[in-house]
This record gives C-alpha cells, sequence and structure tokens, in this order.
C-alpha cells in the first residue's frame, strides 16, 4: 500500500492568552492507502488537531505534511481549500448538516460545489449516495426531521459521494445509541473493505477500535509507541 | 468550457436557493431586518414627497402671488427703474396680448402694473408706501397673494377706491369708506394728489408688504403720475407648464419690440432657487442619516443571525467550500433582503402618501412670511427607481462587511461552535 499522508515532526503551538500550549509536538506518522486507522488517546491529547493537519484545516506551525506524496504544507488556503473539497471526506461528531437543505441536497451540496457536474449527474449520485446509506426514503426530509443516526448516515453519504480518497472521522458514534452507532460502524467498515476508502477516526468507543486494522495511539501530542 | 460554465451556474443557483430558505429559517429576524430597510425606504418616499410637494407649493405660490409665469419689460427697468421711473413705461399692451395669445399659447391672466413712491395720508397723519397701480380684477383670477383682510377688493369700476395693507391701515388709523390722500412725484417732477376711498384692507402675509403697500387701478395710477401704459406686464398661460411657451415668447415679444425683454418667474424670484436650494441640502443630510441608521441597524440584526450561524459555516468551508462562495451566500441573503424590504417600504411609503397624509400639512410661516401654508404631498414618480436603487445598494451593501468576516473565520473555532 502507498502512503496518503506522511507527517514529519510536526507541531502545532496555540497561545492560551499569552501562554503557549503545544497540541502537537513534533509527531511523526504515516498512513497508508487502504488503511482503516483509529486514532486513540485521552482527552487533550491532540487528537482533534490531528484530525485538523490530516484534514488540511490547519497548518503545522513546524514539520511537514506530505499528502498523496506532495508537500502541503506552505500551500495556501485555496489550494487546501480544494483538495479539502476533492479529496477529504468528513464525518463530525454533531454531524453537521446544513439545517436549510434537505437530506438529498445535503449530498448534493458536496457535488455542486466541485462544479463538475450536470444536474443530473448531480442528483443520480446523490440518490445512489443516500440509498446506499438506507435513507431514500428519507431523502426530502430536512436534518431536524431526522434521528441522530439517520443524520449520521446523512453525512457519511455527504462525504462518500465524491469518491474521496479518505475520510476523515471525528467521534462518529460518540452521540448516538448503541445500536445505531453499530450501524454506522457496519456502514464505514463497508466502505473500507468494499470501496477501499481509507479512513481515519478519532474515537474513544472500543468497538471502533476493534474494527480498525490500525490503532494510533497519542498522548501529549507524540505517538505513544509504548 | 461551456460544461464548466454550466456548472458554476448550477453552484450559484444552489447558493442563492440556500441563502433564500435561510431568510426563513429565522421569521422573526428576517422581519425585523425587513423592518429596518422597509422603514428607511417608506421615510425616504414620504420626506421627499414632502419636499417634492413643497417644491411644487412654493412655486405655485411664487407665480401666483406675485410674478405669474413671465414678465415683460423694457430692457434696463429692473437696473435703472428708480433713476428714471418712468422711462420705462410699456405702451399698446393690449396688441401684444393678442399678438401672444395667437402666436404662443393661450393666456389666463395678462395685466399691467404701475409700480410707485408716495405719501398717504389720513387726517393727521402721513406714511410713504409703495403703491401698485393695476388690473385689479384681471389680477384676482390669477394672482393670489393678496387676500381682503376688512372690506372689499379693488373692482375694475373703482376710479377712486384705494385698496390698503392691513397693517399700514393700523397705522393710518384708517376704516373701510375713510377718505384718504395719496401725494404723488409725476413723470414730470410735479406734485399731485387724489383723494381716495378706502375700499378695504388686505394680507398678504409678506410684511413688507402688509405694512407699506396700497394698490389703486392702473387708469387712476396713469392720471395720478401723468403717464401712459405700465412698465410691467405680466403674464400667466393657462397651461401651467410654461417653459414650453418661453422660446416662442421670446422670440415674438423680441419681434413686437426689441426694446422689450422676457423674464421667467425663477429668474425674478431667485430666492426660490436658493430656498429650494436649502431644502435640497438638507434632503440630502436627513437621507444620510436615514440610511446610516438604516445601515447600522440592518448590519447589527444580520451580523446576530449571523454568529447563530457560525458553526454551519465551518463545516461549509471544512469540506471544501471556498471563502468566496461563503460570502456570495451571506450576501445574496443580504440582497434577497434588502430587495424585498427596499420595495416593501416604497410601497408603504407611497400608500402613507396617498391615503394616510392624502390632505397634507399645513406648514409654519416661512421666513418673511406671516401666514402658515399647506403642503400636498406629491410623490415623486421619476425618483422612485433611484430611491430603490439606493435602498437596495445600501441595505445590500451592509452585508458584504458581515459575509466578509464569516468568509474569513477559523474553522477550527467556528467547527467548534457547532453543537
Amino acid at each position: 500500500m502507498s502512503d496518503i499522508y506522511h507527517l514529519d515532526n510536526v507541531t502545532k503551538t496555540y497561545m492560551v492568552g499569552k501562554v503557549p500550549v503545544d497540541a502537537l509536538a513534533g509527531l511523526t506518522l504515516t498512513i497508508r492507502k487502504g488503511e482503516f486507522a483509529a486514532l486513540q488517546g485521552p482527552s487533550g491529547s491532540g487528537k482533534s488537531t490531528l484530525l485538523n493537519v490530516v484534514g488540511l484545516i490547519e497548518k503545522p506551525t513546524t514539520g511537514s505534511v506530505q499528502f498523496r506524496g506532495q508537500d502541503v504544507t506552505q500551500a495556501n488556503e485555496g489550494r487546501l481549500t480544494d483538495l479539502r473539497q476533492e479529496c477529504i471526506g468528513f464525518i463530525f461528531q454533531n454531524f453537521n448538516l446544513i439545517p436549510v437543505l434537505s437530506a438529498l441536497e445535503n449530498v448534493e451540496y458536496t457535488l455542486y460545489l466541485e462544479q463538475r457536474y450536470t444536474q443530473a449527474e448531480v442528483r443520480e449520485r446523490a440518490k445512489v449516495a443516500i440509498k446506499s446509506v438506507g435513507l431514500e426514503r428519507f431523502a426530502a426530509h430536512r436534518p431536524a426531521e431526522l434521528s441522530g443516526g439517520q443524520r449520521q448516515r446523512v453525512a457519511i453519504a455527504r462525504a462518500l459521494v465524491k469518491d474521496p480518497q479518505i475520510i476523515i472521522a471525528d467521534e462518529p458514534t460518540a452521540n448516538l445509541d448503541s445500536k445505531t452507532a453499530s450501524q454506522i460502524l457496519d456502514l464505514m467498515k463497508h466502505l473500507n473493505s468494499e470501496l477501499h476508502t481509507t479512513i481515519l477516526v478519532a474515537t474513544h468507543d472500543q468497538a471502533i477500535a476493534d474494527m480498525a486494522g490500525r490503532i494510533i495511539k497519542i498522548k501529549d501530542g507524540r505517538i505513544d509507541e509504548g | 468550457m461551456n460544461r464548466s460554465f454550466n456548472a458554476r451556474v448550477l453552484w450559484g443557483r444552489f447558493l442563492l436557493r440556500t441563502a433564500s430558505r435561510n431568510l426563513l429559517r429565522s421569521l422573526r429576524r428576517t422581519l425585523i431586518s425587513l423592518l429596518a430597510v422597509a422603514s428607511a425606504a417608506a421615510a425616504m418616499v414620504v420626506f421627499q414627497s414632502f419636499v417634492n410637494g413643497v417644491k411644487e407649493t412654493f412655486r405655485r405660490n411664487v407665480i401666483t402671488s406675485n410674478y405669474g409665469h413671465y414678465q415683460v419689460t423694457k430692457q434696463g427697468f429692473r437696473n435703472n427703474d428708480s433713476d428714471e421711473p418712468f422711462a420705462y413705461q410699456i405702451t399698446g399692451a393690449a396688441a401684444l396680448r393678442d399678438k401672444i395669445e395667437k402666436e404662443v399659447g393661450p393666456l389666463s391672466f395678462f395685466a399691467q402694473r404701475q409700480i410707485f413712491y408716495g405719501l398717504v395720508n389720513y387726517n393727521d397723519r402721513s406714511f410713504g408706501g409703495v403703491g401698485f397701480g393695476i388690473e385689479a380684477e384681471e389680477e384676482r383670477r390669477f394672482l393670489t397673494l393678496v387676500q381682503v383682510e376688512r372690506g372689499k377688493h379693488l373692482a375694475d369700476g373703482d376710479d377712486h377706491s384705494i385698496f390698503i395693507g392691513f397693517k399700514l391701515a393700523q397705522r393710518l388709523k384708517v376704516n373701510p369708506g375713510d377718505m384718504v390722500t395719496v401725494l404723488v412725484t409725476t413723470k414730470t417732477g410735479s406734485m399731485n394728489a387724489l383723494d381716495l376711498e378706502m375700499v378695504g384692507t388686505f394680507k398678504t402675509g409678506i410684511t413688507e408688504l402688509d405694512q407699506g403697500a396700497y394698490f389703486i387701478h392702473h387708469r387712476v395710477a396713469e392720471q395720478l403720475l401723468r403717464v401712459e401704459g405700465a412698465p410691467i406686464v405680466m403674464i400667466g398661460f393657462k397651461d401651467d407648464n410654461e417653459l414650453q411657451y418661453k422660446t416662442k415668447l421670446e422670440g415674438l415679444v423680441a419681434s413686437y419690440d426689441s426694446t422689450l425683454e422676457v423674464a421667467h418667474w425663477n429668474k425674478l424670484a431667485e430666492f426660490f432657487d436658493n430656498t429650494m436650494g436649502w431644502v435640497e441640502k438638507q434632503v440630502f443630510v436627513f437621507r444620510l442619516i436615514i440610511l446610516i441608521i438604516a445601515t447600522i441597524s440592518i448590519v447589527t440584526v444580520f451580523m446576530m443571525g449571523l454568529l447563530e450561524r457560525i458553526g454551519e459555516f465551518g463545516t461549509m468551508r471544512a469540506i471544501g467550500t471556498h471563502r468566496h462562495s461563503v460570502a456570495i451566500m451571506i450576501f445574496f441573503e443580504s440582497l434577497l433582503q434588502s430587495t424585498l424590504g427596499s420595495l416593501i417600504g416604497v410601497g408603504i411609503g407611497m400608500l402613507i402618501v396617498t391615503v394616510a397624509l392624502s390632505k397634507g400639512v399645513t406648514m409654519p410661516p416661512p421666513p418673511l412670511m406671516s401666514v402658515p401654508f399647506h403642503v400636498a404631498f406629491k410623490i415623486p414618480w421619476a425618483n422612485i427607481p433611484w430611491t430603490l436603487t439606493l435602498c437596495v445598494l445600501v441595505a445590500g451593501g451592509a452585508g458584504v462587511l458581515p459575509a466578509l468576516r464569516m468568509a474569513r473565520i477559523r474553522i477550527v473555532e467556528a467547527l467548534g461552535r457547532n453543537v
């Protein structure tokens, strides 16, 4: 398997008031294409910061980030936005759907955003994605009319509709009951095993860790080798 | 190329649709924003209608008070009449009237007017004043400045009568029916006097006239001053759009007698332009204040709504929406709101003018006047598109800053606001 990410000695320092806080402290990590990796660590260990750096939402303070073999450490905001748009699917703990759009439109949003497809193509691909998460009956429903599990499925459909290189998920089952969480996990497992989508999940959920092919432990902003 | 363009159009349409739905998501907030825009637009329409009404009322008042649409005089009269007061008499005015009616347009008013200075005496009281020799009934048909205060107006047959400003009458202690003496210097320099019966007193609202002017018939003035004709011929057309006659009238008068000249009322009443210029400046400041208040209100309300949605903008940015797309969507919302608000506001403004203010308002006397004047509101139709555009641009423009601010938010911070 080829590398999709290589992070080399990455640091990320935030200022809390006038005090610098190292969220990442010289972290080196490689993620291979097709991996299902679970990121684990206690609160404040730097999981979310690492996801933000990997998701190209934040730039590291020092160190370098290579994405698909290209150094994107110094890429400008427009280029990073393009990469997020084309290559990365996000699944958030709070689902983060756009409330005024229906389930289907939330999925369509990603496709219209790419500005590559005709209206018919957008509609067709979005329908396939919604169907793949088992929500075709709820396609016209707005997020407020859906349960937590259904919303997370819409979020998954939104992430997978563009055939991303990687799906980055931050505690995707944290706000779901165990039955729904299990369904979401099955869905993610399916994405990884059938579609070979790389998945990086930050989680406290042992079920996800058990399912992942690789567990990355993080502590104090570093990979915990122990 | 074409496919790429179509995809962009589709994305734009999608953003517009999302923006329009966002307006409906917090109806209360949208209504407050609409109210702010609509109030500003309505206030501008009402105020413009008022100013338009003032301008029109003022114009009509100036024309019908003392000037007519045009005045014909001998060249030099307006500069030199004090040096040679009787050197500018126009004779044969009746023939001029016929020519104007035949060749320029139908007249509603054509009158000669003599102006002179003389002493008015009653018993042991004498005061200097400005005398007007007028064609009484002709003037009364068109000019409205002079209002009877006591007694009656001069009539065409009143060859031995005088009509006096009410304050001058008070100073003379004279009552209708009393005989007063008018003493003047004639054309030849000799003194002449006439005993005239005071038929009434008048009120113009112009202090200078009320306390120092009097009217006698034009024929009487000719006898008193020993002159023929009058230095001023006043003209009023039946059609109030008098400017259409200007060129023709000037040409005709010049060809009739090359020593004559025509003056438009606006040239005679220079104070009109000065006053309206002053009013326009006030209007400008008032508009500016309205727009500033509206802009601040719109930005505040709009920003409050956007701050509640900051997590959503974070999500949009995270999943790959460019800053400019976020800004455009927010600007669409602002523009939709401002267009709708402006349309409603202009409609409400016109409704207020047509229904609630249809009777107009009575304004206090302006400077140098002593009587209130009535203003009928007049919708400035020609300005409505401009007002609408201005309101849309200003209110829509008020969304630019919030849109840019939201587009530049830190994605991580914004995502943290998602609950």
